[in-house]
């Protein structure tokens, strides 16, 4: 092998291997268009498996929180211009919103014009708390605003002595644990999530600032 | 087993790792036009030289430079990550395939003859990791250190996997 008759052999092999390969016919080369959408598929494709990665990460170390990636995130492609007002889209990724919006639901958030009513669902960034993400995203039910007294007693949540009737509550934990009373300061909102027994919201970190919220959910 | 080195002149192949292709040695920045250009014959031939299909073998060359465009600013050495693309999809794909014909595998005896085709027959005699770095080592000109990297064995496997794969194909260059 190591003689020259082994040289002349595998130079011999060379040469026909790179001749039968030489003259192969394939196809042309695809269009520079072509292979550029290609890779836009690729990079979208990476971003989404990226976004669900993060999500279900965190949709396993928070439990109870509900956090949102934004969809929108390094791309304007799925901001929906809605006349004056601009929706952005987040995937719902843990059960604390349940059942009204559950892990993986996608909701459409309209940005906050003028006052919030109760009721309403909002997305905001949580006040830092222990054990939060700093600016962590969360979706959650407005239940009491600034000048409320709001509190659970017996299960069951009033606001200002007036019992809340809740229809959307999760039927499974069998109503609110007793907190407060709570008095909501001006321009500030009190956010419960519907899964009561399973929500970090204001009886965790308190009454979160309206300027904190980032829009409006539409019903599912 | 010594350097074989067969000048070409007309072959020119900035993709390839001994002869440019790597942007931090070149004093010209290769834009993805010209490196798409330059690579895209002798990346699908090289994907045609492991694998036996053409079609197939023109989608893997054509998924790696997708993904070489994809990080194209990040990359220094596009024609390596190019060249680590095809190997590794050409791999996977004789893997899928290896288990569906081990039940069956027929016994090839290598033709004879010299036309092109003769030889790329002879090729599919071999076992494919000995196919891979005759084609890595001839068609690239790549050293045992690089085909190792690429083929995940040993630097002395490769020369191994090179003299046994050179003993099968005597027989065709002899005849």
């Amino acid at each position: 092998m190591m003689g020259g008759a082994g040289h002349r052999d595998e130079a011999a092999v060379g040469e026909r291997v790179r001749h039968a390969l030489s003259s192969v016919e394939h196809a042309p080369r695809p269009s520079f268009v072509e292979v550029a959408a290609g890779a836009r598929r690729r990079r979208r494709r990476d971003r989404v498996a990226r976004a669900a990665s993060v999500a279900a990460f965190a949709g396993v170390l928070m439990v109870g929180t509900v956090v949102l990636v934004n969809r929108n995130s390094g791309g304007a492609s799925n901001v929906a211009d809605n006349g004056s007002a601009t929706t952005s889209t987040f995937v719902v990724s843990s059960g604390a919103m349940s059942p009204t919006f559950d892990a993986s639901a996608v909701v459409t958030v309209t940005p906050l014009s003028g006052d919030v009513t109760t009721g309403t669902i909002v997305v905001f960034r949580e006040p830092p708390h222990t054990g939060g993400t700093t600016g962590q995203m969360s979706i959650k039910r407005v239940i009491a605003i600034g000048a409320d007294t709001v509190s659970a007693v017996d299960g069951v949540v009033s606001v200002n002595g007036q019992t809340l009737s809740e229809p959307y509550l999760n039927p499974s934990c069998g109503g609110t644990r007793d907190f407060g009373p709570v008095v909501v300061a001006s321009g500030q909102l009190f956010v419960l999530g519907d899964t009561r027994c399973n929500s970090e919201d204001s009886r965790v970190y308190g009454p979160v600032d309206a300027t904190a919220v980032v829009g409006v959910v539409a019903s599912p | 087993m010594g350097d074989v080195t067969i000048s070409e002149p007309d072959r020119v192949d900035p993709i390839n790792q001994t002869r440019g292709g790597d942007r931090s040695a070149s004093s010209v920045p290769l834009t993805f036009d010209e490196f798409f250009d330059d690579g895209w014959s002798l990346m699908v031939r090289l994907a045609i030289g492991l694998i036996d299909d053409r079609s197939r073998a023109e989608e893997i060359a054509q998924d790696s430079f997708e993904r070489a465009l994809v990080r194209w600013d990040r990359l220094d050495n596009p024609g390596a990550f190019v060249r680590t693309c095809v190997v590794n999809a050409a791999r996977s794909e004789l893997r899928r395939r290896r288990v569906m014909r081990l039940k069956a595998e027929p016994v090839r005896r290598p033709p004879v003859g010299d036309g092109p085709d003769v030889m790329l027959d002879a090729l599919l005699v071999l076992s494919p990791r000995q196919r891979s770095a005759v084609v890595l080592r001839y068609w690239l000109d790549l050293p045992d250190a690089e085909i190792a990297r690429l083929l995940g064995v040993r630097p002395g496997t490769v020369r191994s996997l090179l003299s046994r794969a050179l003993d099968e194909l005597r027989e065709v260059v002899e005849k």
